[in-house]
This record gives C-alpha cells, sequence and structure tokens, in this order.
C-alpha cells in the first residue's frame, strides 16, 4: 500500500500500510513455541531389575514446559509404573500401563483441567523411575517427554 | 531485547494527521521486529546410552560399538555434556573429535572431556563447542581396560535459525523518523514502510530453528527380529500452541566385525504407510555406516485444537536391517522445527 503526495489520504491508507507490513510475522506459525520429544529408553528390563537401569536423570539446558508424556513398549509384556519427577514438583507425574506383546501405545498424560503442566526450569533435573511386571527378557520400554519452549535471545 | 510498551495507533479519517504518531507507529513497529528477530536459538538435549539393551561396552569392542556419530544439519553448539552413571570397573575417558580426521578435537577444547568413574555420579563438561554444519563427530569412550555399567552421555545442544538460512545477522530496518519540525512526506512514509516489511520478509525467511531428537533404536538385530522391538512411535502434540515438524532424519549402525549390509530408518504413518521420510545406511566391507534425509516434512502438529491426539494418529519411527548379519546397535537423529 503506498501513499502519493497531494493525494487525499484517508485513515485505512495508513492503517493498512502498516498493518500489512507485519503480516507475515502475525500469520506465520513458525513463531509459535516448537516442541520435541525426550525419549527415555529402558530396554530388556523385567521384574526384579534394580537401579541404575530403572532411572535415568536428564539435566534440561532451557527452561520448558512438560506438556505430554508417552509410555511406549515393544514386547513388553507386564504393567508399566512411570513417574517423572524433579524436586521443585508440586504434584510430581505419576502413570501406570499395560503394556503387552507387539507394540504397544499406552494411555498418555497430557493437559487437561486435572492435569497440570509442568514448568521446568533450566538447570533442573528430570527424574524418570519406571518399575514394571514384564518377565520378557527381550523387550523395549520408551517414556517420552514432550517439551516445548518459544526460542530464545541466548 | 526491547520492551513494546503500547499497540499500534489505529488513525480515523477526519482526524489531523499527528507525524508524532506516524512516529510513534513507526517505532512499534520497529521494536516488534527487533523482538521476534533477537529470538534466534532453540535449545534441546539428548541422552547417548553406552551400553546395548543392559550390555556394557567394553574396551574389547571395537570403536564403532564403544562410540555415537553425530552430523550437524546446521552449526549446532554442544552447550555442555554430562556423563551421568558409572563404570563397572576399569579405567576410561570419554573424546570427541571430527570423524572425518579421526583426531581433531573442536576448535577451543582439549581431549578427553570426561573421565567416569566407578561410582554412579554426573561428570559435566561446561566448555562449549561448536559443531559445524555438515560435519560429522564421534563421542567415543575408549580406554586400555574398562567395563561401562549404565553410563548415558547427555548433551546440550543450541542451535540458531539464522545459519540454518545461510546468514548469522538480520539487518535491522532503519527509518526517517517524523517529527512537528518535518512534514509528512509520501516518499518517505513509503521507503520507511518498505523498510519495514523487507526486515520482516528476511526474519520469516529464517523462521526454523531446529531441535534435536535422539534415540537408540535397535541393539544386536537381524531381519529375522521382531519388528516391534525395532520401532518407537512419534506422537503427535496434544497442546496446539506448540508445533513440530520432522525436518531432517540421520541413522547410523555399527556392526562387530567388517560387513556389507543396509539399515534402514524410516518415519511411516501408525499405519504403516510410507511418509517418504527414510534413509538407508550401507556398510562396504566395514563396520559402520550413516545415512541422512530431509523430505518430505512430517508435520506432527495437533490435528484437533485442544485435543488429545489418539495413538492412530501417530507416526511410528522404525529401523530395519536387510541382513542376517547381526547388528550391534542403530540410532537415529531427527531434527525438527
Amino acid at each position: 500500500m503506498s501513499i502519493t503526495n497531494g493525494q487525499t489520504i484517508v485513515a485505512s491508507d495508513i492503517n493498512s500500510a502498516f498493518t500489512s507490513a507485519l503480516s507475515s510475522l502475525r500469520t506465520d506459525n513458525a513463531y509459535l513455541p516448537t516442541l520435541f520429544w525426550l525419549p527415555v529408553r529402558f530396554d530388556n528390563i523385567v521384574s526384579g531389575t534394580t537401579s541404575p537401569w530403572t532411572s535415568q536423570e536428564i539435566v534440561l539446558p532451557d527452561d520448558y514446559l512438560l506438556a505430554d508424556v508417552a509410555i511406549l513398549g515393544g514386547e513388553h509384556n507386564g504393567t508399566v509404573t512411570v513417574s517423572v519427577n524433579n524436586s521443585a514438583l508440586i504434584v510430581p507425574i505419576s502413570m501406570t500401563a499395560t503394556l503387552g506383546s507387539n507394540y504397544v501405545a499406552a494411555t498418555r498424560y497430557y493437559t487437561t483441567t486435572t492435569n497440570p503442566v509442568h514448568l521446568f526450569l533450566k538447570g533442573s533435573i528430570v527424574t524418570v523411575t519406571v518399575s514394571t511386571t514384564n518377565v520378557v527378557a527381550t523387550s523395549t520400554l520408551t517414556v517420552s517427554l514432550g517439551f516445548f519452549s518459544k526460542r530464545r535471545t541466548a | 531485547m526491547r520492551i513494546q510498551t503500547q499497540a499500534p495507533i489505529q488513525f480515523a479519517t477526519g482526524q489531523l494527521l499527528d507525524p508524532n504518531k506516524v512516529q510513534e507507529n513507526q517505532q512499534y513497529m520497529l521494536d516488534a521486529v527487533a523482538a521476534v528477530t533477537e529470538k534466534r536459538y532453540a535449545h534441546s538435549v539428548i541422552s547417548m546410552p553406552f551400553y546395548r539393551g543392559i550390555t556394557a561396552c567394553t574396551q574389547a569392542d571395537n570403536q564403532a560399538t564403544r562410540s555415537f556419530l553425530f552430523t550437524a544439519p546446521d552449526n549446532v553448539m554442544v552447550e555442555r555434556a554430562f556423563l551421568v552413571g558409572a563404570l563397572a570397573s576399569g579405567a576410561a575417558v570419554l573424546n570427541v573429535y571430527n570423524a572425518s580426521t579421526g583426531t581433531t578435537a573442536p576448535t577451543g577444547i582439549a581431549n578427553p572431556i570426561l573421565t567416569p568413574t566407578t561410582t554412579v555420579d554426573t561428570q559435566v563438561f561446561a566448555q562449549s563447542f561448536i559443531i559445524p554444519a555438515g560435519s560429522t563427530y564421534r563421542f567415543e569412550l575408549t580406554g586400555t581396560t574398562f567395563t561401562a555399567s549404565k553410563l548415558d552421555l547427555v548433551l546440550h545442544l543450541r542451535t540458531d535459525r539464522f545459519n540454518l538460512s545461510g546468514t548469522d545477522t538480520l539487518t535491522e530496518p532503519t527509518v526517517t523518523p517524523f517529527t512537528e519540525a518535518t512534514s509528512l512526506d509520501a516518499v518517505a512514509f513509503n521507503a520507511n514502510v518498505t523498510a519495514i516489511t523487507s526486515a520482516v520478509s528476511s526474519n520469516t525467511a529464517a523462521a526454523r530453528a531446529l531441535r534435536c531428537q535422539f534415540v537408540q533404536l535397535g541393539t544386536n538385530f537381524t531381519n529375522a527380529s521382531d519388528a516391534d522391538l525395532l520401532r518407537m512411535n512419534l506422537p503427535r502434540i496434544t497442546n496446539t500452541i506448540a508445533r513440530e515438524t520432522i525436518y531432517r532424519i540421520d541413522v547410523t549402525f555399527c556392526t562387530a566385525a567388517n560387513s556389507t549390509i543396509t539399515v534402514t530408518a524410516a518415519v511411516l504413518t501408525e499405519a504403516g504407510a510410507a511418509t517418504g521420510l527414510s534413509a538407508a545406511a550401507s556398510t562396504a566391507a566395514s563396520t559402520e555406516a550413516s545415512a541422512s534425509d530431509t523430505f518430505p516434512a512430517v508435520d506432527l502438529s495437533s490435528a484437533t485444537a485442544g485435543v488429545c491426539q489418539t495413538t492412530a494418529s501417530d507416526y511410528r519411527l522404525t529401523v530395519s536391517n536387510g541382513s542376517a548379519t547381526a547388528v550391534v546397535k542403530a540410532y537415529v537423529t531427527l531434527w525438527t522445527y
């Protein structure tokens, strides 16, 4: 939208010039926060497997919102209890899922009116701990954590 | 970062056009562009396990088995590295170097970067270094005699969206200020709007900020292994204020001895249909191979606002071995934006 000297300028001429200049910033969904999944693997664990094989600690490099947790198992034939915690969580995430033979993507944790979204600050340690009734030695178990945050200035 | 303190002014026909108000709006736009431009970095965290299933690696394993290759599609800064866990016995160190030279440590650092002990703890390497775009670096556990227990290398990664678009800086727009002392000139007004629009376009073109996901997806498997052990679902995002699109896939595998086999990693729909995103790595009388693929992009964003996505809408990540010769381990890196 251009204006010229000498023309009668109506308000929409100027308003639209300003509005259209920023339109691609406003409409591009690339500026939404981006998410990545952090898969935490516990392969070949069975009932009776002991620490440290049943837990993993991750130090986080940025402020993240944890919005989703997925329990995924291949040939993991048992009931799995998963906790996601760090010392700052008021309500740690605790999940139980019954997996089975074949590949099972179990019910997920996601943000609802009763499941809060969790904020993990930069430098905090997330601990994922699992226990299982599985007795199949060759199996996979993945706890995928869905973190998202906006882009940063540093 | 500049703070936006006001919304743009809406002008109304019939009012006097005040140069100060026009200038306020221009400044608002400059602030908005600057605020977005300065948000250029994305951070992610990955974990590399130095065990296969619960089989720990030892000094007797070949180099490919004792290490992980990491290829950067863009300049990737490793901000910190952690070794979480312990050795079961012996002594070892963790080195990182350019895989193409085999000995060159990243610029500015000296190996070893980490030294695990036989006590379960977390070792921290706090110096940052860059893995240049297109380079492959090797993270290798090595020692005269050692057996690793559960030992994970955790990397903090940072990418810069400007790098991926081929530039390190974006020019901030310059505009002619309007004041009480200057008449409102249409030519200057148009030039100012054009300058701001151009800056916005450059910013939009550099919109991708890559994040990284890493998973060791298969251990000790052949063409007869159960496919359920060689897959991992990629759930869609539940929260619709975020987004995730797979931009690139990298797969690396290794064998215990020289072999000539192919391992394929692919992103499929939950129903098993191809998405076109797959990478096939082949050894040629060697113990290690990598491959990558970048298109088509696979969008994992939520399909329905505010609704948890069912597993039927997942994608699945798979690896497969075309040979009866066992693959010691295969690992996949996904780059998303």
